[in-house]
């Protein structure tokens, strides 16, 4: 009876990819954090890419919305090609209140989502980073503020594991900047007084943030739920720089 | 040649039984919403395995339905399986409520099958705390013997079958070939005209082999009541089994979760570069104090690693909820398993496109790990079970209870057969309350809304506030409300409830909720 922790060096097949990889510089992991995921249309015109290992933040009224939008724009099924389980995984932690079927609505897998209870303060860190090993993006929501070093932690890992950080609180309790901040507005239509029912919406976007592509870039989405696939397009695209027409309150 | 003469000890409706429901009570256990076991009352009103759950509510209404729980099932099974080793050292278990033994020895010792069969029956009895019953057969292999003991229709509490030796042939030749519980390869067979046991059986084994490949050669020695592997297996190598030791001792079963799931995972890497696959596993569990527990576990196919870890943990979890004098004294210290038998794996055929399973390893990987850390149901899996309500519609389930390489057909709303008339359409909100917020909706003239038991307003909704806090917010569009009447048939569970949309003057939109005159916010189109 052997004792599991023998030397890994006794194995008789040597994989040669596994060796290639044990044997990179690690100068190369900064090469692989340049691969980017190209955003589809048409949420391109407010976030063309994304690098691995970019916060980005979501904030404002229909913020988590967008972020659902997003989420499955980098795991949904035209990444994968179908409904396998080989595909990008996501999770959420600490996301209790998200509601799941709006997600899926949007087209985020359920059989690639992983849904983790808020972790005691201690752990949320360690939770995290395991996490940042085995799916593609995480969408965080932290109850109190993350601690500086334990974000660079963070980020630093989920830059070598090519992870993407989905901040549903718009980064509040991180301690730095997002990477790409983006605040929406939306405007609900379909519901008169005392008939119909929310049917469709307009999102209005706002990119900034030390990774933005322009200063203010700005898009409107008309989002209808009813119809197919892709729900929601594109009404217009400005790149000038122009704050959000805000309503009261 | 026949098979290895062996017993198999059945508890009938394990599922069931594990659960504490007693037979004359109706009752069915659910898995992903099919019945995977029933109670005899409830199979007496028409209920049977495989139906989903809306058919079995209607063959039988005052069902009674529970999830599947294997961990308890497994722990109750525990006594059992303890009182089978006062007669016999070599018991496998296939799995909670199924388990067996080879009879020569023990035969020869007590005096005969005869004998012996009773000798076991009086022996899992008082074990079983007169809650479910047991039946016991003898044949000469694993699958005649298995099939013998489930045809006990006798309401006795035990029942014995005895094939006399030779005879496993002849007792199957009968059975329709559904028994062989290999769907894809019976269809076939049926189609041929081959629709009962002794029919396949009869024909040429180089045949079947040629025609059907492995997997019709296992069925076809099966039928002829033969091993269900031929009996010249070589022994594995010693150095194939792998142990641990827990650096501290253990003493819950989340904190040895990942060391058992790596240990699965070598031995299946181990296995597979040598080309064998595990039949039959023995796990060992030493504690501090040098108490052990082994147990061997046989599967009919071949044991993946998830299968193996799910099988360690289970029988971990059993032994540490043991009644007092059983338990362990201290904390676990080391754990072994040693693949008990193997044989060349012929392999499995995989979907026509690679299927990527880097990830998923990954995945797997790490959620035991979290399991670890932050407890076994911190972790859970979507899966859509249908409902009103939008926090109704999905369940959640433990990562850890589902094979996350699998396909899940219940993430998908496919799996769901019925419509939910009453749903409010989509877009559903993005963000559910976990506590209802209590509100309070005023019109105009500051008279409070309510909703008639009609179903109707008593006035335009028009003004918004979250109860006892200042802040009025100007409803600008409304609709509803939408009656909800749940359960009324039971008036323990029946809810009585109304929704509502509003969309505020912020552009934000709530889903309002009323039950018993209060007002909450349910949702958020966030």
């Amino acid at each position: 009876m052997v004792s599991n922790t023998s030397a890994p060096d006794e194995e008789s097949a040597v994989d040669l990819t596994a060796l290639r990889n044990r044997v990179v510089p690690i100068t190369l992991a900064h090469e692989r954090s340049q691969q980017v995921r190209t955003v589809s249309e048409p949420l391109s015109g407010v976030v063309p890419m994304v690098r691995p290992g970019w916060s980005l933040g979501f904030t404002g009224t229909g913020g988590w919305t967008l972020a659902m939008m997003f989420l499955a724009d980098m795991v949904g099924e035209s990444t994968a090609g179908s409904a396998t389980v080989a595909g990008r995984w996501s999770a959420c932690v600490g996301l209790e209140e998200l509601g799941l079927v709006a997600a899926h609505e949007f087209g985020v897998p359920m059989n690639r989502l992983l849904m983790v209870e808020s972790p005691p303060a201690e752990r949320w860190a360690v939770v995290v980073a395991a996490l940042v090993e085995a799916v593609d993006v995480i969408c965080l929501n932290p109850a109190r503020p993350v601690r500086a070093r334990e974000a660079r932690r963070l980020q630093a890992r989920a830059r070598e594991q090519e992870t993407v950080l989905f901040h549903l609180d718009g980064g509040r309790n991180w301690p730095t900047a997002m990477d790409i901040s983006l605040v929406a507005r939306q405007q609900w239509s379909g519901l008169g007084q005392g008939h119909g029912y929310l049917r469709e919406r307009r999102l209005l976007i706002e990119s900034s943030g030390r990774r933005a592509p322009g200063a203010g870039q700005y898009l409107e989405l008309k989002i209808d739920q009813r119809s197919a696939h892709r729900p929601y397009q594109s009404i217009q695209q400005k790149n000038q720089h122009q704050s959000l027409q805000k309503g009261a309150g | 040649m026949p098979g290895t003469r062996m017993v198999v000890v059945w508890c009938p409706d394990w599922p069931v039984v594990a659960w504490g429901i007693p037979a004359h009570e109706p009752a069915a256990v659910v898995v992903n919403n099919r019945v995977v076991a029933c109670s005899a009352a409830a199979r007496s009103e028409g209920v049977a395995t495989g139906q989903r759950r809306r058919e079995a509510q209607a063959r039988c209404s005052d069902l009674a339905i529970v999830e599947r729980e294997v961990e308890r099932e497994a722990r109750l099974f525990e006594p059992v399986v303890a009182a089978l080793e006062g007669i016999t050292p070599r018991v496998e278990l296939t799995g909670p409520g199924l388990v067996g033994f080879p009879s020569r020895g023990p035969s020869r010792f007590f005096g005969g099958d005869q004998a012996m069969a009773h000798m076991v029956a009086d022996c899992v009895a008082p074990a079983l705390a007169r809650h479910g019953r047991v039946s016991v057969a003898v044949a000469d292999g694993v699958f005649a013997a298995r099939l013998a003991a489930r045809r006990c229709t006798a309401n006795d509490v035990a029942d014995l079958t005895v094939i006399d030796p030779g005879g496993s042939a002849e007792f199957l030749s009968p059975l329709p070939i559904g028994a062989l519980e290999m769907p894809e390869l019976t269809g076939v067979l049926a189609r041929l005209g081959l629709t009962t046991l002794g029919r396949f059986a009869a024909l040429e084994s180089a045949d079947v082999l040629g025609r059907f490949g492995a997997e019709g050669r296992l069925a076809h020695r099966l039928a002829r009541g033969e091993d269900d592997h031929p009996p010249d297996l070589r022994s594995p190598a010693p150095d194939l089994a792998v142990s641990w030791v827990l650096e501290p001792p253990a003493e819950r079963v989340e904190q040895c979760a990942l060391i058992i799931r790596s240990l699965a995972e070598d031995l299946h890497g181990e296995l597979g570069r040598q080309g064998l696959a595990c039949t039959r596993v023995a796990i060992e569990i030493e504690t501090e104090s040098g108490e052990r527990h082994m147990r061997l576990w046989r599967h009919q196919g071949t044991l993946s690693a998830a299968a193996v870890a799910d099988r360690a943990r289970w029988q971990l979890d059993g032994w540490l909820n043991q009644a007092e004098q059983a338990r362990p004294s201290s904390g676990i210290l080391r754990i072994t398993i040693v693949p008990d038998e193997v044989v060349p794996a012929v392999g499995r055929q995989l979907g026509f496109w690679g299927v990527d399973t880097s990830r998923i390893e990954d995945v797997t990987r790490v959620v035991a790990r979290l399991q670890a850390l932050i407890g076994a149901d911190a972790v859970t899996v979507p899966e859509f079970k249908g409902g009103l309500a939008a926090g109704e519609q999905l369940r959640m389930i433990p990562a850890a209870a589902v094979d996350l390489a699998e396909e899940r057909p219940a993430a998908t709303p496919e799996s769901l057969n019925e419509p939910w008339p009453g749903r409010i359409p989509a877009p559903s909100p993005v963000r559910i309350c976990l506590d209802a917020q209590p509100v309070e909706l005023i019109d105009t003239s500051e008279v409070r809304v309510e909703v008639s038991g009609r179903g109707e307003l008593s006035t335009v909704p028009s003004r918004i506030r979250l109860e006892g806090q200042p802040g009025w917010r100007e409803v600008t569009g409304w609709a509803g409300p939408w009656p909800a009447e749940q359960r009324w048939w039971d008036p323990l569970t029946s809810r009585r409830r109304a929704r509502m949309q509003v969309v505020l003057e912020d552009d934000t939109a709530h889903l309002l909720m009323i039950e018993r005159g209060e007002w909450f916010i349910e949702a958020t189109y966030d």
